[in-house]
């Protein structure tokens, strides 16, 4: 199974930037780089390269839905996985994001001492077996 | 998972000690964002604005471990999400609800700095 190290995380809220970081860092040992809006996401996701998105859903310009489907566009870029975060988590709204090419969902607000966990979780239930 | 848990429990706690410290102004912006909002005649721009505002302070509350101001910022947030979805102003009764809200966070935010 490929590890999940490097989390690029798209978020223009700069008090959960900071939380997330300590939350994806020093808790779950990951390597964070950060963007603050969807039009950053989609400038440096290559240079990046990151193992996975964790990306808001709610931003101003391009929310998250929205760069997803520009990343999607993209065959340079259309295979970088995308976990949202967001408030809405009610069945139907999950399955929504799920449905437009998310992996899953991570709810707000979030524990941030257990946020690499949920993010690890969907991260392996995605890979296992695929080597 | 990566470092001693005492770290990282200082880090977020000088997180939150910040956090909770800039409350009482981060709630005065959501006030007077709400007042223009009120003020101005109906635009989806200004609701949206108002309710990206509220919306963002909910969030970030609850994840700070301050869920009661959390709560509150969401029951704001859902009052100006229905101006938003019926494209007209809130009417008396919910600019009171509002009012009661921004109240209540004004004296949880007071309370998370003291």
């Amino acid at each position: 199974m490929k590890e999940l190290r490097r989390i690029l995380m798209v978020e223009d809220e700069p008090d959960i930037q900071a939380v997330a970081r300590v939350a994806l860092e020093a808790v779950g040992g990951f390597t964070v780089e950060m963007c603050s809006s969807g039009r950053e996401a989609l400038s440096r996701v290559k240079d990046c390269n990151p193992d996975l998105i964790l990306m808001d859903v709610m931003m101003p310009g391009l929310d998250g839905p929205s760069t997803l489907k520009q990343l999607r566009a993209d065959p340079g870029t259309a295979a970088y996985p995308v976990i949202f975060m967001t408030a809405k988590v009610q069945s139907h709204e999950v399955s929504r994001y799920k449905d437009i090419g998310g992996l899953g969902v991570i709810a707000k607000p979030f524990d941030p001492m257990t946020l690499a966990a949920s993010v690890k979780t969907l991260w392996e239930q995605e890979h296992v077996g695929t080597g | 998972m990566s470092e001693p848990a005492d770290s990282v429990q200082n880090q977020l706690a000088k997180l939150k000690k910040k956090y909770a410290a800039d409350l009482p102004q981060k709630v005065a912006r959501v006030e007077e964002q709400v007042a223009t909002f009120l003020s101005t005649a109906w635009s989806e721009e200004v609701c949206f604005a108002t309710y990206r505002q509220i919306h963002s302070l909910a969030g970030s509350a609850g994840t700070y471990g301050f869920g009661e101001l959390g709560t509150a910022a969401r029951a704001g947030e859902h009052l100006i999400k229905r101006s938003l979805e019926n494209k007209a102003p809130l009417g008396d009764r919910e600019r009171g609800e509002l009012a009661v809200v921004l109240s209540r966070m004004k004296e949880l935010a007071a309370a998370a700095a003291a």
